[in-house]
């Protein structure tokens, strides 16, 4: 028993600093950035690369001519998401309302919206 | 004004992180260059003023020869409203009989 | 569960029920150890808290480097929680300079009219102040060092130029000891000693909470939970570092070198 307990601690001495079992010594350079990443954020970042700055689609979107045949494309995985819309170019408010998936809806201004499908970012 | 907001939230979020990703590129050279202003300014600027000073902080320790001064019992020294809540209650956390008297005058 | 949006939505956690209850007992526990002179449950209480922390922050960077939950607005949250808690410490530092300040502008009869108080004799801003601003300033060179070399990917230069950062904050406390054990004045000498050894007491505890914070920054990189666009825990204990050491600078030139 004592052999056994003078052996193991022995061996713990000879570890070093750092103990870890795979790694010795301390590597000159990081992995590979992109190696390292997962999920979310790494979705967002091959995103960035692609060139695509807003990939979930959160920030302020420029509101082009549209029509109850052709209603701006409001894009999410939900039932519903909710949109501001800000009516004209002086409005100090911005115009709140619930986009409902199905036929496509109006601000009270009379633009056009309608909620599309999106693929998932994460889970199924 | 009021773009003051949207600028200050960009400033902050100052991780770039289609630059940094981008290995051989201009931005990598940048850090790689700041690093090594930095890695002189810590070795060759900061590591001797260091030295210096401890050394002056040695010298003049050693130089200069300490006398504490005579004790008198002033009012706003060594105030005792309540003991402490360690050792005897008397004696503050940083007590040293050296230089510290207590509130009847020194130890020694 | 779908999502398409870039918020981390968080998951149930008991440990902010947990740590709520660690704090309510060491508050308790220490007000026990001031009137009952009994440690035990104050040291108790403090590493139950400490054991919920370090599961909490395990759990954080666990969503960060595991799960990949932290996309570019969730870190600029995070950054915006650091800054409200930076500026919270800014106030709580400003208290302590307002109280000093009031003391020392106009002096009041009870300490004889002048400042410093009759019978304090304060320290030689020259020696050991001198070295201890030299050392802070220093130890916020060898961080920027290490945040360059994290972003320019060099594993081994960023751990040992953070430790090279801790060993200067270790060397700092070392010297407030030794001043605050040579010091002619304690704390319940005048006006002067209370808010002298209140103000750098304070900011030595925060050199110390400082250090902890880069030990598990360095922690975080060596097991690779840190990368070239995910080191929040290098990039906000650098914060930290800076404000404990801008605080610093305001104390030397205040509290040490304007007072004499």
């Amino acid at each position: 028993m004592a052999s056994y307990i003078v052996r193991s601690a022995m061996n713990i001495s000879r570890r070093g600093l750092f103990t870890s079992a795979v790694r010795s010594a301390i590597p000159e350079e990081f992995p590979e950035t992109m190696s390292v990443l997962t999920g979310l954020e790494k979705k967002e970042i091959e995103a960035n690369i692609a060139g695509k700055d807003d990939r979930f689609e959160v920030q302020t979107l420029k509101r082009g001519d549209n029509s109850r045949e052709a209603p701006i494309a409001i894009r999410s995985v939900y039932k519903s998401r909710v949109i501001g819309c800000i009516c004209t170019d002086e409005s100090t408010a911005i115009q709140w309302m619930w986009l409902k998936r199905g036929a496509p809806q109006q601000c009270a201004c009379g633009h056009y919206f309608q909620l599309t499908d999106a693929k998932s970012a994460a889970g199924q | 004004m009021a773009s003051f907001p949207r600028i200050f939230f960009r400033k902050i979020s100052s991780t770039p992180a289609l630059k940094a990703i981008d290995a051989g590129g201009a931005y990598h050279q940048e850090a790689d260059k700041a690093r090594d202003l930095w890695k002189k300014i810590t070795l060759f600027v900061a590591f001797p003023a260091i030295a210096i000073a401890s050394a002056n902080c040695y010298v003049m320790e050693i130089s200069h020869h300490h006398e504490r001064p005579e004790f008198v019992p002033y009012e706003h020294m060594r105030i005792r409203t309540k003991k402490f809540f360690w050792g005897d209650g008397n004696h503050t956390f940083f007590h040293n009989k050296e230089v510290n008297p207590l509130p009847d005058g020194y130890e020694d | 569960m779908k999502k398409n949006h870039p918020f981390h939505l968080v998951t149930n956690s008991p440990w902010p029920i947990l740590s709520s209850f660690a704090l309510m007992n060491l508050l308790i526990s220490t007000v026990n150890l001031m009137n009952k002179k009994d440690i035990l449950l104050m040291n108790l209480s403090l590493m139950i808290l400490m054991l919920n922390l370090y599961q909490w922050w395990r759990d954080v960077k666990r969503e960060s480097s595991i799960k990949g939950d932290h996309t570019i607005i969730v870190k600029k949250m995070i950054k915006m929680g650091m800054i409200l808690f930076i500026l919270s410490e800014v106030m709580f530092f400003i208290s302590f300079f307002w109280g000093f300040f009031h003391a020392s502008l106009a002096p009041s009869m009870e300490i004889g009219l002048k400042w410093p108080p009759k019978g304090i004799n304060p320290f030689n801003p020259l020696e050991i102040p001198l070295l201890n601003t030299i050392v802070l300033v220093s130890s916020g060179a060898s961080i920027t060092w290490a945040h360059q070399a994290l972003i320019s990917k060099k594993l081994k230069q960023t751990i040992e130029s953070m430790l090279i950062t801790i060993m200067l904050g270790l060397y700092f406390s070392f010297l407030q000891w030794w001043e605050y054990k040579n010091s002619s004045f304690t704390i319940s000498d005048s006006i002067f000693g209370s808010s002298f050894f209140l103000t750098t007491g304070f900011h030595g505890i925060h050199v110390i909470i400082g250090t902890m914070f880069i030990i598990t920054a360095i922690q975080s990189i060596y097991t690779l939970k840190s990368n070239s666009v995910n080191h929040l825990s290098l990039e906000l204990s650098a914060w930290y570092w800076h404000f404990v050491d801008v605080v610093w600078l305001f104390l030397y030139l205040v509290i040490y070198w304007w007072n004499k």
